[in-house]
């Protein structure tokens, strides 16, 4: 019994238009089509506009020297770079980037993602041409911000929209100046959701790549509502570039970078804070499909403890099973270092684990990688977890 | 839905000339006159062109993929398309609109735009009219129509997709880590056009007028991430033979031997530079262990040269020439290796932590 | 919220930087032109955030029990919340038919699969609260143009962390597309293309045009080497599709796409002309009166031009499913109506439905009778509702029907006055004693307005009367003929009652009934056609129907 139908290569003299029949234009009325392009038409000025009253804000970052980043931090201790391919298979490139006017006197916002190649040089070009030579102060590699400053005064600063006053489903256009150029690249979108990544960040379906990170996006009057980063995963500063394009982008609003800019313009380096443990999840997931994991949750257990660390610190064990991280329940390895990899070194939490099939509450301080380890204090572990890793983020260090 | 939640926008709506919008929430029946409650800005550009728009398909070698799409530029059958290894295939064939087959034929190819012209054999077809991209400003939407994944047979609709231009320049394009022989201005475009099947598919602003086709898969050196664009109509023209008509240039391309390629509109190559061998001297001597591709440093400068006069200084760093950034000394042979005597160049200059800005006049060595 | 508010720009000093912010009014228009743009422009961006705001509330995370992984989005369409998502979505804890869904009021409700459709794609599921749910309106997404806006949202990759959906906005890019599936699965006939973004979790998720009413299920993305993510292509399954299963759907039963059991190419050198070109014997082509050779002209209304074109329309219909073909022969067109056969499911789902009856409990494809039970008790409370209120159906104890009765067997006579009192009969008695046909139809007509018929009817799945999608019921006593009433499911009215076995022939008599409106506290059909058979047996139209009520003449 076959229910096939084969479709041969048609010749067909003169075809019917089933779309043209199906949709007959009344005279009556005015076509619904130009009615569209003229409303375009006043979107494009409104866009146009908006773009030109943050532009002299929006800066070129130019830089020069560095390498091609390690693909993926491996175990603890200072970070290495050396030549290789960049996450996700996004080669970073070395053209421009984007910045924003932050202060009259010189600080410009920008993306960690930037300068992850850890150039030589930089400079900055403002929209009056003038070239500067830029100062990294610091970078905020959980919300992949940087801070650079500049020998100038009298800059001219955007005009950032209020808070809370952003609604999802409004305008969000994209600026940036990764393709050089007289006039900034943009892109439209809207905004797509408020409150990600523990409340951190917010999300567009403009399109954001390294043509913009570190821009702003802007509403239709010209205020900035963020400056765009990669935000997705967990880990590394390019997780979530392979997403360019995809519709998923997001921007850091400015009730975010008030609680770091302080500190950043101090110089001091914002950090991920990191428990100092190995981890393995029984129930392997595959990678991201759209449907999904099998009918249990996937628990994550401990595989390995450093030493020293906090995890070692708060007592926690192999074989010890992470249920839940601040009262809330853990969905498997990814959720869980994409909650932690949000927090800063120095934040405390609160786990709770299954030892033994009894629950406990564990409360220990995140610390940063590089004061972490090197060594395991699971004496099973004889060697360093290895170096290489399938393409999924590794556990969590 | 809650019910009965009315639309204070209703007022403001009509006031701004838009049709009237749907109250929340409650399913209207009579929805059948009701316009959508955002107007479709799509469909005027779309039906005018739909019926230019051909389905491509050809030989898949390797990688490449089999398919693509064109646009009919003229009513006795010419068609324009990207030009890709696919239409090397014995049995290339076009799917007009309204799905009839006809074997294609290769008229004409020009290797640095990328472009190609086929040839079936029919009359009285409608055509899309190359005109202009001067009027599309950034911001401004466009639609770009194309057989994406193929996944329009015979007489369905090609994909439309929405976005706006996102940007108008030259760029640095590459393809699998070979550059790209085109040096124009591409129209970059917030729509992903950048898809298997897309090439050759045509951009329209919303009134329907032609101003790009789709280009192939590329990436931009600058960003090392997948380009969305399209190469300016003007290069369609360049490539028809402009001035006329396509008619016209149908007639010519028909008439006989096919023309050369014809040169890129914006020539970079070294045919612009002065005779070879004549290269100036300007006197700079960059820091130079053998190393390409380390930051361009001033070792020294020859006494009385240009480079002295400009006011370039040992130690100083180029970081740009003419506003073109030079991060490695390639970058700067590159850019040198086409000055000629009498040009006046602009190196800007980091020393210590100034950046300052230097015109040097190119002149022979006195 | 959306609102511009009035505050004054906000200075804040931090080592030197200086935040300036603003509220709308004051970046001001410098002139009409600019200012005539934003005003509409702002327009637009506020029906679309509004828009978002009414619909959103009804989009759901969907997730195994437990669990914060995986899983998919889903889309509630009903009050006591049922909704839609995708087969795969709900495919890896089906078994329990037992999942939870994040809504964005921040709470995890528990979620019951329904019927699985394995074929399409779509799977049907019940949240539970004791409140009412907020729902999405079903659209209808013949009405699209390539070029629309759309809304789509869900949970991309797991973003939702406090299960506020993903919002994404693009046009509809293609209509009629086809998708081709894993052998007999996931297969999306007629499925909407979209460039808005979709992408590995959006699943199941809904895709509304900007009116807010939902016009798809998205489900779908192309992807090729940049990994799975989207790329500009998205498929979503239409809502007229699904619409036609949503009666078999939310009864728990596992459905079957239709097929009219022959295959067709295209005459060569002729433009747009579908030829049969195998036929299987006794299939429903066949039954219908289709023979090798013939070219179908048209299937439900639209001009076929294409095999693709034809296998596309047929895949979005139920098996079952009544539909009229017209087909050219010798030059001579015929209209035919049939009733496709079954396309079998999926080998996984066939066998798991195969399976024997003690694995049901965690088999999916059997049958649910809770779901099935439900699912009956709110055809027949919306029909209830739909004829008058509660307190109205129970007071009423007789109606008057004035009226006239045109004959079918007597064509040429003119039609009969009549005025028929219909008292509503004692509760015990059964309506199989019932007389004739006319008898027992009454009897099952008193029977529905009464609580509790639910006990007695099943529902056995959806089906296409007078034009509208209608949810069937049927009661199949031991031993006797059955009875099934056929209800509008968006209106809940009755459209048709069919009482097996009652013709003089032995053939099934049919009630359909048409034109419902008031009659004093009730609404009923000022218009009821009897047929035996296939023959159209007398004809009621009514000028004035009467309820009386308790202690009233």
């Amino acid at each position: 019994m076959k229910c096939s139908l084969l479709a041969i290569k048609a010749r067909q003299a003169a075809g019917v238009f089933i779309f043209f029949a199906a949709t007959p234009f009344s005279s009556s009325v005015a076509r619904p089509g130009a009615e569209g392009a003229e409303l375009d038409r006043a979107r494009a000025a409104v866009a146009r506009r908006a773009l030109s009253l943050v532009e002299p804000s929006i800066v070129t970052i130019e830089t020069i020297g560095g390498t091609q980043p390690e693909p993926e931090q491996q175990g603890f201790g200072p970070p290495t770079t050396r030549p290789a391919r960049g996450r996700g298979g996004v080669r970073v490139a070395d053209g421009p980037t984007t910045g924003l006017i932050h202060s009259p006197d010189g600080l410009i916002l920008t993306s960690s993602f930037n300068f992850v190649r850890d150039p030589s040089i930089i400079t900055v070009i403002l929209t009056d041409g003038s070239r500067h030579v830029a100062r990294l102060l610091a970078r905020d590699t959980i919300r992949r911000l940087a801070l650079l400053r500049i020998d100038a005064t009298g800059l001219p600063l955007p005009a950032w929209s209020p808070d809370g006053d952003m609604a999802v489903g409004q305008y969000a256009v994209a600026c940036g100046r990764g393709y050089g150029g007289p006039a900034p690249s943009v892109s439209v979108g809207i905004v797509s959701a408020l409150g990600r990544r523990g409340g951190q960040v917010f999300q567009t379906d403009a399109r954001t790549s390294p043509v913009n990170y570190g821009g702003p996006l802007i509403d239709i009057d010209g205020r900035v509502l963020g400056v765009i980063v990669p935000m997705a995963g967990a880990g590394s500063e390019l997780a979530g570039v392979q997403w360019y394009d995809s519709g998923i982008g997001f921007a850091v609003p400015r009730e975010t970078i008030e609680r770091s800019i302080d500190r950043l313009a101090r110089g001091d380096d914002i950090h991920p804070g990191k428990m100092g443990v190995l981890l393995s999840q029984v129930d392997e997931p595959r990678d991201m499909p759209p449907s999904a994991e099998p009918d249990k949750s996937p628990r994550v257990a401990i595989r390995a403890v450093a030493t020293p660390s906090p995890a070692q610190r708060a007592g926690l064990r192999a074989g010890d099973v992470i249920a839940a991280l601040g009262g809330a329940p853990i969905g498997g390895i990814d959720d869980l270092q994409r909650r932690v990899g949000d927090l800063e070194a120095g934040a405390e939490i609160v786990l709770t684990i299954e030892r033994d099939g009894r629950p406990q509450e564990i409360r220990l301080t995140l610390a940063r990688a590089r004061d972490i380890g090197p060594s395991w204090l699971d004496p099973e572990q004889e060697s360093p977890p290895p170096a290489t890793q399938p393409a999924d983020p590794p556990p969590d260090s | 839905m809650r019910r009965g939640r009315c639309m204070p926008l209703l007022a403001l709506a009509a006031a701004c000339g838009l049709m009237p919008t749907v109250a929340a929430g409650a399913p209207q029946k009579e929805s059948d006159v009701l316009p959508p409650a955002i107007p479709n800005v799509v469909e005027d550009a779309w039906r005018a062109a739909l019926p230019c728009v051909v389905k491509l398909y050809g030989g898949a070698i390797g990688s490449a993929h089999g398919y693509g799409t064109g646009v009919i530029v003229s009513s006795a059958g010419q068609i324009v398309t990207i030009d890709s290894v696919m239409l090397d295939a014995r049995n290339l064939r076009a799917v007009l609109h309204d799905g009839r087959t006809f074997h294609a034929e290769v008229i004409r190819r020009d290797a640095d735009r990328e472009l190609a012209l086929l040839r079936i054999e029919s009359h009285d077809l409608p055509l899309l009219e190359p005109e202009t991209s001067a009027s599309l400003e950034i911001a401004d939407g466009v639609i770009a129509a194309g057989n994406c994944f193929k996944v329009a047979e015979g007489e369905e609709p090609v994909t439309v997709m929405y976005g706006v231009l996102a940007a108008r320049t030259a760029l640095d394009l590459r393809r699998r880590a070979q550059p790209l022989a085109y040096g124009g201005e591409v129209l970059v475009l917030d729509a992903i056009t950048s898809n298997p099947g897309m090439a050759g598919g045509p951009v329209l602003d919303l009134t329907g007028r032609w101003v790009g086709i789709v280009a192939g898969i590329a990436e931009a050196e600058s960003t090392g991430t997948r380009l969305n664009y399209a190469l300016p109509i003007e290069e369609v023209r360049a490539f028809l033979g402009r001035g006329g008509t396509s008619e016209e240039a149908a007639a010519r391309g028909a008439s006989g031997n096919a023309p050369a390629a014809s040169a890129s509109g914006a020539d970079r190559g070294p045919a612009a530079a002065g005779p070879r061998g004549a290269r100036p001297d300007t006197g700079l001597r960059l820091f130079n262990l053998g190393y390409r591709d380390v930051a361009a440093f001033v070792d020294r400068v020859v006494p009385g040269s240009p480079a002295q006069r400009a006011g370039i200084r040992p130690d100083d760093l180029i970081i740009a020439v003419d506003g073109k950034r030079v991060a490695t000394i390639s970058d700067y042979e590159r850019i040198a290796a086409d000055w000629r005597n009498g040009q006046t160049v602009r190196l800007t200059l980091k020393r210590g932590d100034e950046v300052l800005t230097v015109e040097m006049i190119v002149e022979p060595p006195r | 919220m959306y609102a511009s508010r009035m505050i004054r720009p906000v200075w804040l000093a931090a080592c030197g930087a200086a935040w300036t912010v603003v509220p709308t009014t004051a970046v001001g228009a410098d002139d009409a032109d600019v200012a005539a743009a934003l005003a509409r422009v702002r327009a637009v961006e506020r029906v679309r955030v509004e828009c978002i705001q009414r619909v959103v509330p009804s989009v759901v995370c969907i997730f195994p029990r437990g669990s914060r992984a995986g899983g998919g989005s889903g889309v509630i369409i009903d009050p006591q919340g049922y909704g839609l998502t995708n087969f795969h979505v709900v495919r890896p804890f089906a078994g329990s038919r037992l999942g939870e869904g994040g809504l964005p009021d921040g709470r995890r409700y528990p979620l019951h699969v329904l019927g699985l459709d394995p074929t399409g794609d779509v799977a049907m599921f019940r949240l539970e609260a004791d409140q009412p749910f907020i729902y999405a309106p079903l659209g209808e997404s013949s009405r699209l143009r390539v070029g629309d806006w759309t809304l789509a949202m869900g949970n991309p990759f797991l973003l939702a962390e406090d299960y506020q959906p993903t919002v994404t906005s693009g046009i509809v890019s293609g209509l009629h597309r086809y998708q081709k599936g894993t052998g007999r699965a996931l297969v999306y006939t007629d499925c909407i293309q979209v460039d808005t973004s979709i992408n590995p979790g959006n699943s199941g998720g809904p895709l509304f045009d900007l009116r807010g009413e939902l016009v798809g299920i998205n489900g779908r993305i192309s992807v090729e080497e940049r990994g799975r993510v989207n790329v500009g292509l998205g498929y979503a399954i239409s809502i007229d599709q699904i619409r036609r299963f949503l009666p078999a759907l939310r009864a728990g039963l596992t459905v079957r796409h239709g097929t009219l059991n022959c295959t067709v190419r295209e005459r060569r050198g002729v433009a747009g002309e579908v030829l049969v070109d195998q036929i299987l014997a006794d299939g429903a082509a066949q039954r219908a009166g289709l023979r090798l050779g013939d070219r179908i002209v048209r299937y439900n209304g639209t001009p076929i031009l294409s095999g693709n074109q034809l296998l596309n329309l047929v895949g979005a219909y139920p098996g079952g499913w009544p539909v009229t073909v017209v087909y050219e022969r010798d030059g001579r067109q015929t209209e035919v109506r049939l009733r496709l056969d079954d396309v079998p499911l999926p080998e996984q789902a066939a066998a798991a439905e195969a399976a024997p009856a003690r694995r049901a409990r965690r088999n999916p494809f059997r049958p649910n009778a809770a779901a099935n039970r439900r699912a009956a008790r709110r055809a027949l409370e919306r029909y209830r509702r739909s004829v008058g209120r509660a307190d109205a159906l129970t007071e009423v104890v007789a109606v008057r029907y004035v009226g006239q009765r045109r004959s079918l067997l007597q064509p040429d006579a003119p039609a009969q006055p009549l005025d028929l009192a219909d008292e509503r009969p004692a509760a015990e008695t059964a309506t199989q004693d019932a007389s004739d046909a006319a008898q027992r139809e009454r009897m099952i007509r008193w029977q529905l307005l009464a609580e509790g018929g639910e006990r007695a009817f099943k529902v056995v799945g959806g089906d296409e009367v007078a034009g509208r999608v209608a949810v069937v019921l049927e009661d199949a006593p031991e031993g006797a003929p059955a009875c099934r009433v056929a209800f509008d499911d968006a209106a809940g009215t009755l459209l048709q009652l069919e009482l097996d076995a009652a013709g003089p022939g032995g053939e099934p008599v049919r009630f359909e009934y048409d034109d419902w409106r008031r009659a004093g506290l009730l609404r009923m059909p000022y218009r009821r056609r009897m047929y035996a058979g296939d023959r159209l047996v007398f004809e009621d139209e009514f000028r004035n129907i009467r309820p009386r009520t308790r202690g009233l003449p």
